[in-house]
């Protein structure tokens, strides 16, 4: 029981959670994301 | 400098449009990503981003070329098409999942979150539930994965995100529990999944004596990057399917040296020396 306190005592809040979310959770592939919107849109803006 | 001077151009005209643009552009890239991870078509994820950038440069009106000029214009719905006729169950449950959004922060990393000394730990336990069961003949279907099922797979079945131990799997395959007809679903030192429904292989080169069981073994093996074990309910036998062959009568050494490779604990070439050896023997 001590244990479980324990861990959920651990857990972080509702908005440091949505904050690792947004900000840390498979940040790779955001970033990803961001530069080939980026590319994407570049080549869309100067050839289009 | 021309295309400089038109990127240029745009992004004085309208700044905030340019970024709400290239935002909305991020957010529809980054789903397609979950996506594809999630569904372990990883693989595709440059194809599409290519296949896109590349229908952007040959339909401007700087490359002049009218016939795949209009072809790539169309492209997205071509990609969405083929991804509806690829994904026809995927499709549909993220569809389903849009509607109801209770769980759709629920994912599985790749990481396993464990150290070696769990994940050995996880081992023994397997091959000891794996001897113990086939001493009884009780059927058992698991799968050790590295990376991700498909979500249907594991809807299909009852999630259980539990810590894996010997008794813990014994009870899953207990004959009398409702859970026993299915596979469970392994990763690292977890049971993420029990009772889950496999595509089963349609490969006429399978010894007939095998069951449903072994040809579901074998099927998502065929499908998806997992290591099988099989414990036929019939004969007690041990097999291991992976990339859809089927390998039988392995002990409990072989066994672990098998997982202790599949979990990267091991390293490959002696162990691959020591079950070709075995199996002459």
């Amino acid at each position: 029981m001590n244990k479980q306190k324990q861990e959920s005592a651990k857990k972080p809040n509702g908005f440091v959670r949505l904050l690792k979310n947004i900000f840390v959770h498979n940040i790779g592939w955001k970033l990803l994301s961001i530069v080939s919107a980026a590319v994407i849109w570049a080549l869309a803006a100067g050839l289009l | 400098m021309w295309f400089l001077t038109n990127i240029y151009e745009k992004m004085a005209a309208k700044p905030w449009a340019c970024a709400i643009d290239i935002v909305l552009a991020a957010l529809l890239i980054y789903g397609m990503i979950v996506f594809l991870k999630r569904n372990n078509a990883g693989k595709l994820i440059a194809f599409v981003l290519v296949f896109v950038a590349a229908g952007i440069v040959l339909s401007s009106e700087f490359m002049d070329l009218p016939v795949i000029g209009s072809i790539m214009r169309y492209g997205i719905i071509i990609v969405v098409v083929v991804i509806v006729f690829v994904f026809p169950a995927e499709t549909k449950r993220g569809l389903l999942k849009l509607a109801s959004p209770r769980d759709t922060h629920e994912q599985y990393t790749t990481a396993y979150g464990a150290s070696d000394e769990e994940l050995h730990a996880a081992i023994n336990d397997i091959v000891r539930a794996a001897q113990n069961m086939s001493k009884k003949n009780v059927g058992a279907l698991i799968i050790i994965s590295t990376q991700n099922l498909p979500e249907h797979i594991i809807d299909s079945g009852t999630k259980l995100d539990a810590v894996l131990s010997c008794a813990l799997l014994e009870s899953i395959f207990n004959t009398k529990a409702p859970l026993h007809d299915g596979a469970v679903f392994v990763r690292g030192n977890r049971i993420v999944a029990a009772g889950c429904f496999l595509p089963l292989s349609q490969s006429n080169a399978i010894d007939k004596e095998l069951g449903t069981r072994h040809r579901a073994g074998i099927g998502v093996s065929e499908n998806y990057n997992v290591l099988t074990i099989i414990v036929s309910e019939e004969t007690g036998v041990i097999s291991i399917a992976q990339h859809g062959e089927l390998t039988r009568y392995f002990d409990s050494q072989m066994l672990t040296d098998k997982l202790e490779q599949t979990y990267g604990l091991q390293a490959t070439p002696e162990s691959t020396r020591k079950h070709h050896r075995r199996k002459g023997d």
